[in-house]
């Protein structure tokens, strides 16, 4: 089966985030700073290690988000409702929730609005992600159920 | 548990698998799912074209069972 326009447009999307995240893994040290003036990171050694450390998790976490949705959306093509999918979007939840507390854990660090108000946002990803699966997952039992019914 | 037994009438009638799951126009694959009490259900319209095709009551190929464990 054929993905439709919009599944072809979202795994172009997907894949132009991707580089652009993976591009990004590499200026962090320089954009993050910028992004925070004027009041500036925390300054001292492993504050700012730390700091930039939890961008590097939410970042690599991001990508690896952006793989799994990749594969999902190749999933279509054959059967969606598989075992498979539903491991990813659990998956989905626990990558989200990471980037949650990397996120949360930066807000301490610097006490910045804008990094709690990420930390909220991506802590409703990881819930939409988890209830996604459990509905997903009934889901596969309906179809699975379903494909023995002769 | 509802026990099918396709495979004692399609020997009564002298039918193999793959004859009787065209006159049944279903594939061999789903009619093997039903033969081997695999199927979690049957259609009417799969169990009348069984009927027709082995010239048979439906209680000649659905049997209840008790199940010892009681659970289906």
């Amino acid at each position: 089966m054929k993905l439709s326009v919009i599944d072809r447009i979202t795994a172009i999307l997907l894949c132009i985030t991707f580089v652009a995240g993976f591009a990004f893994l590499f200026f962090i040290p320089r954009i993050i700073p910028m992004m925070f003036t004027p009041k500036p990171i925390p300054a001292q050694g492993f504050a700012r290690a730390l700091f930039l450390g939890c961008w590097y998790v939410g970042v690599l976490c991001g990508l690896s988000i952006i793989v799994v949705l990749l594969k999902m959306i190749n999933s279509i093509k054959g059967d969606p409702f598989i075992k498979a999918n539903v491991r990813r979007l659990w998956l989905l939840g626990v990558l989200a929730l990471v980037i949650v507390f990397a996120t949360g854990f930066a807000y301490f660090l610097s006490f910045r609005v804008l990094l709690l108000l990420l930390t909220v946002a991506e802590l409703l990803c990881a819930l939409f992600a988890f209830v996604l699966c459990a509905v997903f997952k009934r889901a596969v039992e309906y179809r699975d159920e379903n494909a023995l019914v002769i | 548990m509802i026990k099918v037994n396709l495979d004692i009438m399609m020997a009564r009638r002298k039918i193999g698998l793959l004859e009787l799951a065209q006159l049944m126009d279903i594939t061999p694959a789903n009619l093997s799912i039903l033969k081997n009490n695999k199927g979690k259900a049957i259609r009417f319209s799969t169990l009348d074209a069984a009927c027709k095709a082995l010239n048979c009551q439906p209680g000649d190929l659905l049997e209840y069972t008790e199940e010892e464990d009681g659970h289906e």
